[in-house]
């Protein structure tokens, strides 16, 4: 209730509430005799103003309290006018009062405006940039970058941080002629690419400011420069994890699916596609316009290619199920209507109704241009202490159309160290 | 049955007419009641104060705008969905997703600005700031005609001209500069209901669906409504034919409001079953 009363408070703001209570008062004193009607008609309402707002539960922001403005403005208004000759000064103290916490406030900052500048500037003649951003700036950097953002998330944890830059640059460094990282560092340390194990590349601090004035935690970006061009990913080798990694297995939906689909009003499945064998979708909605297929038309290798279609809401492939005792390297092909977007990520079960921990690989990824990428990932079941789980892959659509292929995942490495610290 | 449509088209445009009329008496100046020079001199001073509060309530919002030109996390969840129905339509994007559901009147806004070339960024911040300027005159007009005297318009203005949330408010991108302009053209409208004649009830109605198409917060006002009708009319205080009459423009107007912008927006009605209803009781319960 407390918390209530002082998001209302913060709602109005401070002095207002104050006033507003000093108007309250002063009203009671004016109109008790005179207008005991109205007077109780005014507590009544600001009574039921307040009450659902002290006893909902998820009353967690000020702005469900900007309504209280009024009122409040109401009363210092009665009040004020009621001084005949000091009303305009009342009036001028208020407004200075506003004023000092209008321009003393740091209300939103320009942050992500200037870091976005910042990234803008630093890209001008590089034509693969790639910016990855911590989840809580995301939304606000993808309206403001020039250049596609990925997101990860930003531990506060230093060595879990590290860990996290240190994947996203060695994953991500041969698609990219540059790579920022966008992330938070308490008291603006800087952190170096020795830190994060980079031999080679040029690692440089290009922005950093304070997120506001009160806190010490800075926000910063990154940014990773190679030196020279990266050889493309090789094939892994090793025992191969994934079943129908090419889609040239089809098969067609079975009639519970298809039963399934007309009831959801899912037209393209009613139509029986050519499903790509040992592959599973991801749970759909009613009415959800996808396609999903082990499409024939203009493949990436081979005869065909999986094909993904959404307009609005992500649809998604499983693949099979596979179990992991050491590292393995993942390798795809995939293409793209430019504007599509796609996620991979892996999922770890661990156990009976315990929900799978999801492993990003790829985080949302905007295609610019419709050729093939070749993209490779490593992952470490040991690094997420993750012991006798079991694995899937999951590929997103979120948005546009989207192709793949050679899917593979090999235990064993036995190919050249491709660890791009080194370039 | 010819007949009773023309009675009843008469009806509404008397009503429409008396209303219009009535209205712009009330914002002409020389009602104020003031008769001698003196006080003529005075009502020249609080227009001037008006235009002193519009505009330095413009100034902060530019101003905040300028330093601090971030909009927040919520603007680009807007913003994708504006830009969305500008190329297509609501309902389109509702049988696609009934995620994508909110209260579309800023969205609505935003996606005409689009449509007339505006990028979604600039039609965002620009329709802010109108709505949170637009503010200020509404609550003149609120404090003059709640109090009667023009000096508590003056005031009321100045107070919601500086207050530092509304400023803050209107320069970002948020539902709530439209929420607050249309309830305060809901109270404008109910204060004139109350003081003046019962037809200004309509628009208050109809503003008050407006304010509800903006956020659902602005559904509290209903209960208050309802309350106020009853208190006023078993205290006494209005007679029960004044009382009566308000209800039927308020109701009238908010059911016209609402029923135009379900058109309007394209929302279609099977909506209203699920989505919204389990939207508003997990806003207000």
């Amino acid at each position: 209730m407390w918390e209530s009363l002082n998001k209302i408070i913060k709602g109005c703001f401070e002095v207002y509430f104050g006033m507003a209570i000093a108007g309250l008062v002063f009203y009671t004193m004016q109109s008790c005799r005179k207008n005991l009607k109205v007077l109780l008609w005014v507590y009544l309402l600001l009574t039921g103003m307040m009450i659902w707002r002290f006893f909902i539960p998820n009353f967690y922001s000020t702005r469900y309290a900007v309504i209280c403005i009024f009122p409040a403005t109401l009363l210092m208004t009665f009040m004020m006018v009621k001084f005949k000759k000091w009303w305009w000064a009342l009036v001028i103290v208020m407004c200075i009062v506003c004023c000092c916490k209008i321009f003393r406030s740091n209300f939103k900052g320009r942050l992500i405006i200037d870091a976005a500048a910042a990234i803008s500037q630093d890209a001008v003649n590089d034509k693969y940039p790639l910016a990855f951003v911590a989840d809580r700036d995301f939304q606000l950097m993808t309206l403001y970058s020039p250049v596609p953002v990925c997101n990860f998330q930003d531990s506060r944890d230093n060595t879990e941080k590290i860990r996290d830059i240190s994947r996203i640059i060695s994953g991500n460094a041969p698609y990219a002629d540059v790579i920022y990282v966008c992330c938070d560092m308490q008291d603006n340390k800087e952190l170096s690419g020795q830190d994060l194990g980079l031999t080679g590349g040029h690692w440089k601090l290009i922005y950093s400011a304070r997120r506001t004035r009160k806190q010490k935690l800075y926000f910063q970006v990154y940014s990773y420069r190679k030196v020279g061009a990266c050889l493309p990913p090789l094939m892994p080798s090793g025992k191969k994890l994934i079943l129908n990694g090419g889609a040239e297995e089809i098969c067609h939906l079975n009639s519970k699916m298809l039963k399934l689909a007309a009831d959801k009003k899912i037209t393209f499945l009613v139509g029986d596609p050519p499903f790509p064998a040992y592959w599973s979708m991801a749970s759909f909605r009613p009415e959800q316009k996808f396609e999903i297929e082990s499409s024939a038309d203009n493949p990436i290798s081979g005869k065909r290619s999986f094909r993904m279609k959404t307009a609005v809401h992500p649809c998604g492939l499983y693949s099979c199920v596979f179990t992991l005792h050491g590292r393995a390297e993942i390798f795809l092909r995939m293409r793209g209507n430019p504007g599509s977007a796609a996620e991979i990520s892996l999922l770890a079960y661990t156990g009976k109704n315990v929900p799978p921990r999801t492993i990003p690989l790829l985080p949302v990824r905007i295609l610019k241009e419709n050729q093939v990428m070749t993209y490779s990932f490593s992952f470490d079941p040991s690094e997420y202490a993750l012991k006798n789980a079991q694995f899937r892959l999951l590929f997103q659509c979120l948005n546009g159309e989207i192709f793949f292929d050679d899917v593979i995942a090999a235990e064993k490495i036995e190919t050249a160290d491709r660890n791009l610290s080194a370039d | 049955m010819k007949r009773l449509t023309n009675n009843i088209w008469k009806s509404v445009k008397n009503l429409v007419i008396d209303f219009v009329l009535t209205f712009f008496s009330l914002l002409d100046w020389r009602n104020d009641g003031f008769s001698c020079s003196e006080e003529n001199e005075r009502k020249v001073l609080y227009r001037w104060l008006l235009l002193a509060a519009v505009l330095f309530g413009a100034f902060l919002r530019i101003f905040i705008f300028l330093r601090e030109p971030q909009v927040g996390q919520d603007a680009v969840y807007y913003l994708e969905i504006s830009e969305m129905w500008s190329r297509s339509s609501f309902s389109a994007l509702l049988e696609n997703d009934p995620s994508f559901y909110i209260p579309p009147v800023m969205l609505w806004f935003i996606q005409i600005f689009i449509r007339m070339g505006c990028s979604p960024l600039s039609a965002g911040i620009v329709l802010n700031l109108i709505f949170g300027i637009g503010l200020i005159p509404l609550f003149y007009l609120t404090g003059r005609y709640l109090f009667d005297s023009g000096k508590a318009g003056v005031v009321a203005a100045f107070l919601i001209s500086f207050n530092p949330i509304l400023v803050d408010y209107s320069a970002n991108i948020m539902r709530e500069n439209f929420m607050l302009f249309f309830e305060a053209a809901f109270l404008l409208f109910a204060v004139l209901g109350f003081r003046k004649k019962n037809i200004f009830f309509g628009p208050s109605g109809f503003f008050l669906a407006w304010a509800v198409f903006s956020r659902y917060e602005a559904l509290e006002i209903l209960p208050l409504m309802v309350f106020s009708f009853v208190w006023f009319a078993v205290m006494r205080v209005f007679a029960w034919k004044k009382i009566l009459m308000g209800n039927v423009y308020f109701w009238g107007g908010l059911a016209a409001g609402c029923i135009l912008l379900i058109w309007v927006f394209g929302i279609p009605f099977h909506f209203f079953e699920t989505t919204v209803m389990s939207k508003i009781e997990g806003t207000l319960l």
